[in-house]
């Protein structure tokens, strides 16, 4: 290779087959959309909008990434701007206020615990306990209220700043805040009932 | 001076459940003032409900932040059959259009 060939590389095409796309990756897709939007026919459409835009621009797709991580990488757009058009719609800004005034029964009107904490502890290092926590934790999730759901999606698992998070769901970054406090409180208490109260499971932990 | 009298008065006075939202903020890497983290960790020393509670939020954020890969695939739902022909079908007739 000549000197400065380096410099001029470009990312090289890699054939890619979208007659597979639905059958190797739709449900990933799927599941992925589902998750954040809640909605099936939301979800459903974001991944036909996605694999239509995968399609136009299939000559990008440089195999620096695995085929799913890039039509993943075009679905969260997709996503995130459905998110952004919902955030404008009557409703979800009614759902938000609801979020934001309910006042739950973890504390007494003078601001004390309501039932004293149970101590749970997990070991992490323990692959068991690990999967069971984390199975409990993703359940606690996806039982959450929407608007925390998503934030909980967008900033801690997608990793979004707080800025771009405000942006996509339309709320104030004080908001935010609240959503993500009641959130993990939300989650705290799923997880106690699940831990702490085990036969109140469903049982498939013990699958 | 009458902020800091403010300040201190905050601290000494912190209840359970402001302990709270200060440590979930700051847990979630919100901004808190000094005197919300100082009133939080005097208060979380005397009251052990609230450490066990600081325990489990850490615990909850930790395996968030970890375990990213896990939590983003969304369960066990499916497309059905109809709606991935759907789809094949709908990319088929663009690739066509496009070729």
């Amino acid at each position: 290779m000549a000197a400065g060939d380096a410099d001029n590389l470009q990312p090289t095409a890699v054939e890619t087959d979208p007659a597979q796309w639905v059958q190797r990756h739709g449900d990933l897709l799927y599941r992925y959309a589902l998750a954040r939007l809640g909605n099936a026919e939301d979800a459903h459409d974001a991944v036909q909008e996605a694999l239509l835009g995968a399609l136009r621009n299939a000559s990008t797709f440089d195999g620096r990434s695995s085929e799913s991580t890039w039509l993943v990488g075009i679905l969260r757009h997709k996503v995130y701007a459905q998110l952004r058009r919902r955030s404008r719609d009557a409703a979800e800004r009614a759902e938000l206020e609801a979020e934001l005034s309910q006042r739950g029964d973890t504390f007494t009107s003078e601001g004390y615990w309501t039932h004293t904490q149970l101590e749970w502890r997990v070991n992490m290092g323990d692959p068991t306990e690990r999967e069971e926590f984390l199975r409990a934790l993703d359940h606690a999730i996806s039982d959450l209220p929407p608007m925390m759901r998503r934030v909980v999606y967008l900033y801690d698992i997608d990793g979004l700043d707080a800025g771009a998070v405000s942006e996509i769901l339309g709320i104030s970054r004080g908001n935010l805040w609240v959503l993500a406090h009641r959130a993990r409180a939300r989650l705290r208490t799923l997880l106690d009932e699940r831990l702490t109260h085990p036969q109140n499971d469903t049982g498939d932990r013990n699958e | 001076m009458t902020r800091l009298a403010k300040a201190l008065w905050y601290v000494l006075t912190l209840r359970c459940e402001e302990a709270d939202r200060v440590r979930a903020v700051e847990n979630a890497g919100g901004e808190t003032a000094w005197s919300e983290r100082v009133g939080e960790r005097l208060h979380s020393s005397l009251c052990k409900s609230c450490r066990i509670a600081r325990r489990k939020l850490d615990a909850i954020t930790d395996a968030l932040h970890s375990n990213r890969d896990r939590f983003g695939s969304g369960g066990d739902a499916v497309l059905s059959d109809a709606a991935k022909d759907a789809m094949a079908e709908r990319l088929r007739v663009e690739q066509q259009k496009n070729s």
